[in-house]
């Protein structure tokens, strides 16, 4: 399993050829050196433009195997010292702690999934984020006849603008929100929802419905009411499992920008021990 | 049969399980190992939910 996740990051998802060359000779670690390398130059820069530095120690043969296994963290997620004022670096790129979370990346993640982890050089999980939480999004998408991630300005309920509807005990709340609560879940999935929210500023569902804003077309435009009870009254049960997908997309990145900010979750298990990891450090605990 | 729309349940399962062992390891290896743990505990979960499910449809 570990092969060939190695191949994929090395031939697949970081395409450029690592030449053999430099200081490394062991070929044990060639591989991960080889990904790192070529991570280094993908993510560009002598030192990582992306935060990728200790690739570039270890390809100045700077740091010995063992050595290096010091000052990174374990595969599971536990943190250790680089040293003063060195980043916090693992094989697969910088991680982030809770300690000294990485708001930046965090807010990469909130605009694009795993945005946040590419940035930090963690390219392997940069994609899992950003394949499985598109994938989810897109798929309950069209699952749902692309008509199941909008706003509605529901001119004929409300006048839009008294744009705050006052639900429980008098608390305001916005109306496109109000009639349509699942949005608050789909735009967790960043900038790929928002254009709803231009569409429902841009032109009332009901009485312009083919007036668009420029380059955005129908894009997440709200669909007029006769549309969506057909949509719901005609075939089974998929339009409303496909919003359940895409608000599951949007609550996933949640955990994706947790992860950009601070790491992944520490699990102290027995499970790991043995694997490819580097070894804990002594008083890393 | 063909047009069920358990037929859409991998394609909740899988991702969600992958995002999950990803928020939790770094390393490649224990990342799948998790999304495997977490996919099977969905799919129990969820065909457990689904029997509840046909039996009270079956009752009623």
């Amino acid at each position: 399993m570990n092969w060939l996740a190695k191949s994929v990051l090395a031939k697949w998802l970081l395409p450029e050829q690592c030449p053999l060359e430099g200081p490394i000779s062991a070929k044990k670690n060639l591989n991960r050196d080889c990904s790192d390398k070529v991570r280094g130059r993908f993510f560009s820069g002598s030192n990582g433009l992306f935060g990728c530095s200790g690739s570039e120690d270890k390809l100045q043969g700077n740091l010995s195997p063992a050595k290096d296994a010091s000052g990174i963290t374990s595969g599971q997620g536990k943190k250790m010292e680089a040293g003063k004022g060195e980043p916090l670096t693992n094989e697969s790129g910088r991680v982030p702690s809770r300690d000294k979370p990485d708001y930046f990346a965090g807010v990469l993640s909130a605009l694009v999934p795993g945005l946040g982890q590419l940035f930090q050089g963690r390219a392997f999980k940069g994609w899992i984020f950003l394949g499985c939480v598109y994938f989810l999004f897109f798929y309950g998408w069209i699952l749902g006849g692309r008509s199941n991630v909008y706003l509605p300005r529901a001119e004929q309920c409300v006048p839009f603008k008294t744009n705050i509807v006052r639900v429980a005990f008098g608390i305001p709340f916005p109306k496109p929100l109000y009639y349509r609560w699942q949005y608050v879940g789909q735009v967790g999935v960043g900038i790929a929802a928002w254009p709803a929210i231009i569409q429902c500023y841009w032109a009332d569902e009901e009485n312009e419905p083919d007036v668009t804003p420029p380059l955005l077309g129908k894009y997440l435009k709200a669909p007029p009411e006769r549309e969506l009870n057909r949509l719901q009254t005609e075939g089974d049960a998929s339009w409303e499992l496909a919003w359940v997908f895409t608000v599951a997309a949007g609550l996933l990145n949640l955990l994706g920008i947790y992860d950009a900010l601070c790491g992944p979750a520490v699990i102290p298990d027995k499970k790991s021990q043995g694997t490819d990891s580097p070894p804990l450090a002594k008083g890393a605990n | 049969m063909w047009q069920s729309i358990f037929w859409h349940i991998p394609a909740l399962v899988i991702p969600v399980s992958l995002v999950y062992g990803a928020t939790r390891f770094e390393n490649p290896r224990d990342i799948f190992w998790e999304a495997i743990h977490w996919m099977r505990r969905l799919v129990v979960f969820l065909t457990t939910i689904a029997i509840v499910v046909h039996l009270l449809t079956w009752l009623v």
